[in-house]
């Protein structure tokens, strides 16, 4: 018999095997050696499922049984992004939840990020709302399909658990629609050797936009170019940001997307393309990982990313740095674009109270650390930043990414559609070669025409 | 029950074409019967928010932006469809001819037809890529400059008219083989006796000949330039700044981001009307 640790694992986390048969099994596949080494985790494991009458096991770390969900058949529908519906990490949470409610059946469906707000749409629209969906959830309670959780978020009492800004990921005008899934925000990396051959110096964590130009610019003329760019709303929004440009007005009831902070950056990246030549082209809309790829194939100096780049970016061999964005033109401002997304349940579901209670098992410790171990996902609990080590965060190239984040905040013009395609606009154009503030004017009217 | 004589004279008749009258009603006619109502309705994610009697039409004869996205569909159409059809005809003539390795090109020809549209437009948005793509690194290989293929405005369209057209090669193709196997030989025969060239030939008896399944290509080339999205969706989203913003794009966005879905539905009819009087003038057109 073959000794398949992964597939006990998940027999055991899943509460599918009970303690006489792991060991059982331990010895029938390896022996006694089997029993202290590899299985001895198992059987750990194995030992702290909680028993329960109402539900099934709950693994250690997973919130105990809510028995006001035990008593009928639901089947839950969650519609998650393709890149982490079939993650091993889901994928086992899935059985584990299944397992713990024998009630409820998950019947999971995904799509690509940017297809994900159609569905959700076309679901309310046809009158059957996904029970759980995974996107931005303030942009579905501003719009109006995303039931809010104010009252579930109460009853739970774990708020103070997640990190501030996560929140701001599930939140509009006041109230929740959602839980916060993970978290990221755009940062700096820099290829040291290609900066080292045009004698530049390396950007660190207080250089400013002017400063950091001056470096850019002794790329001039090379093979190489100094930097990637992209013409992407969200990370545009972010390069703002460092300059202190909020796209929003204070309440979040207006845009403002030719206010000066924001004209300033976007003048500044857009013009290192097409005024200065040192930037690459920047990739149309649907090819926005261009630069990360770039990057990776030591064609530019520099790239604003976020942490999803760096296992590939450490795969490709390069000799790499990382620091905070630029610290806005003048050295005064500092700030991100927060990324990662949340899970919210849809207006109308009538599974609410189980759709709470699988996102939930989502922000269990033990799933958040394997979401960021596995898949690079970081995680919305503050608790776990504390010991960086243990959600495998101890490498200092994540440094900045971490005090970075720290003044990220969410897209959230991306609530209004058409601001967001004005912004979008504005940033293509300016890209292409208009002046920025001419593009952001034009962007702003467009915006005030639809009564933004 | 008693059935009529009549209605039994045709009970089958009916029950023969009842499956596919349902499906035409449940698909076609009932969803055009709904857009018509949809359009007089302020609707939105949530429902009609009311009865708005005839004002998203009135918005959308004001709306800049809609007669912008029906220029670049008609420029579209226009485009790709010429290349297109031209293309199809000139490599009929070629396969109907007989050349080394026809049998294999015969195959080859149809594969761009049966890929998805959305397939076809990935590998181009792949092939077209400023920094990264094939048709710049031949062209830095031949030591010109790279060419913002979708970048730039003022080649966006003539990219996708170019990605339409390489499409429509693929399809009419085998319409024009066919076509031209059907024409009489013995015209040109009589012509080469009358001491006709080539293009004589091709000019006087191929075209005329062909004439009739040429103006159906092209009512289907326009009609099909008009459903244009996918392609569009996979290489520029309707940008750079609106450049490559077909009509459908337009519905779409105005519909599925926007959420207005009213205003989508009366651009759709406006559409519909607008493609019906360029049939109508093609058909005329042809008769005459």
């Amino acid at each position: 018999m073959e000794l398949d640790l992964d597939q006990l694992e998940r027999l055991v986390m899943t509460g599918r095997m009970s303690r006489r048969q792991l060991i059982r099994h331990l010895l029938e596949a390896g022996g006694v050696a089997a029993l202290i080494g590899p299985g001895a985790a198992l059987l750990a494991a194995c030992g702290q499922s909680t028993p329960n009458n109402a539900g099934g096991p709950v693994p250690s770390g997973y919130p105990a049984i809510n028995n006001s969900i035990t008593g009928n058949k639901i089947t839950l529908q969650v519609l998650l992004a393709a890149d982490y519906y079939n993650q091993k990490p889901f994928v086992d949470l899935f059985a584990a939840f299944m397992a713990a409610y024998p009630n409820i059946n998950i019947q999971v469906s995904n799509a690509v990020w940017e297809d994900i707000p159609t569905k959700v749409k076309t679901a309310a629209l046809g009158g059957v709302p996904v029970d759980v969906a995974h996107q931005h959830a303030f942009v579905y309670g501003h719009i109006g399909v995303a039931e809010p959780v104010d009252d579930l978020w109460a009853k739970w009492g774990k708020v103070g658990n997640f990190l501030p800004n996560s929140l701001q990921d599930v939140t509009w005008a006041g109230k929740k629609y959602g839980i916060p899934l993970d978290v990221n925000c755009l940062f700096t990396y820099y290829n040291k050797d290609l900066f080292d051959q045009v004698k530049a110096t390396y950007p660190t964590a207080t250089t400013t936009y002017t400063q950091l130009l001056a470096e850019l610019l002794k790329f001039k003329g090379q093979s190489v170019k100094a930097i990637g760019l992209s013409n992407g709303a969200w990370g545009n929004s972010g390069l703002a940001r460092a300059n202190g440009g909020d796209l929003l007005k204070g309440d979040e009831t207006g845009v403002q997307i030719n206010n000066a902070n924001v004209v300033a950056a976007l003048k500044w990246n857009s013009e290192l393309g097409w005024k200065y030549g040192v930037g690459t082209s920047p990739a149309p809309t649907k090819r926005q990982d261009e630069p990360g790829f770039l990057f990776k194939a030591k064609q530019v100096g520099l790239l604003f990313s976020g942490p999803w780049d760096m296992p590939d970016i450490k795969t490709s061999g390069i000799n790499f740095g990382t620091t905070e964005l630029p610290k806005g033109l003048d050295g005064s401002t500092n700030g991100s674009v927060q990324g990662g997304g949340s899970l919210f349940v849809g207006k109308g579901s009538k599974n609410r109270e189980a759709a709470f209670e699988f996102m939930k098992w989502t922000v269990a410790k033990p799933h958040q650390i394997r979401m960021a171990k596995e898949m690079a996902r970081w995680p919305v609990i503050a608790d776990l930043y504390t010991d960086p080590a243990q959600i495998g965060a101890n490498d200092p190239a994540l440094a900045p990414y971490f005090s970075q984040l720290k003044y990220a905040k969410p897209y959230k013009l991306e609530a209004f559609p058409e601001g967001d395609k004005a912004w979008s606009d504005g940033v293509g154009a300016a890209y292409n070669g208009t002046d920025a503030q001419k593009a952001l004017d034009a962007a702003q009217a467009t915006a005030a025409k639809a009564g933004l | 029950m008693v059935l009529s004589p009549r209605v039994r004279r045709h009970l089958g008749a009916y029950l023969f074409i009842g499956p596919a009258l349902f499906l035409l009603v449940l698909f076609n006619i009932w969803p055009a019967l709904y857009t018509a109502w949809l359009s007089l309705q302020d609707y939105g994610i949530l429902g009609s928010n009311g009865f708005v009697g005839l004002r998203n039409y009135v918005h959308v004869i004001g709306d800049s932006l809609f007669w912008h996205s029906l220029l670049v569909t008609s420029v579209y159409a226009a485009g790709s469809a010429a290349l297109g059809l031209a293309g199809a005809l000139g490599l009929a003539v070629l396969v109907t001819r007989k050349l080394p390795f026809m049998g294999w090109f015969r195959v080859l020809y149809f594969v761009p037809s049966v890929t998805s549209l959305f397939v076809n437009a990935t590998i181009f948005s792949w092939l077209m890529d400023y920094n990264l793509g094939l048709f710049n690194y031949w062209l830095i290989s031949l030591h010109w400059q790279r060419v913002p293929w979708l970048q730039q405005a003022s080649w966006a369209l003539f990219s996708i008219i170019l990605v339409g057209a390489w499409g429509g090669v693929s399809y009419n193709l085998p319409i024009y083989a066919a076509a031209l196997g059907s024409v009489n030989r013995e015209l040109y025969e009589a012509a080469a006796l009358d001491g006709a060239n080539g293009w004589q030939r091709f000019w006087f008896i191929t075209l005329p000949a062909i004439a009739p399944i040429t103006r159906y290509t092209v009512i289907l080339a326009i009609i099909g330039s008009f459903q244009l999205i996918a392609s569009i969706d996979a290489l520029t989203g309707g940008g750079p700044e609106d450049a490559t913003l077909v009509t459908i794009k337009y519905i779409q966005t105005q519909g599925w981001e926007f959420l207005h879905f009213g205003y989508a539905s009366a651009i759709t009819l406006f559409l519909l009307a607008f493609l019906l009087v360029v049939t109508w003038v093609q058909l005329r057109s042809g008769r005459e």
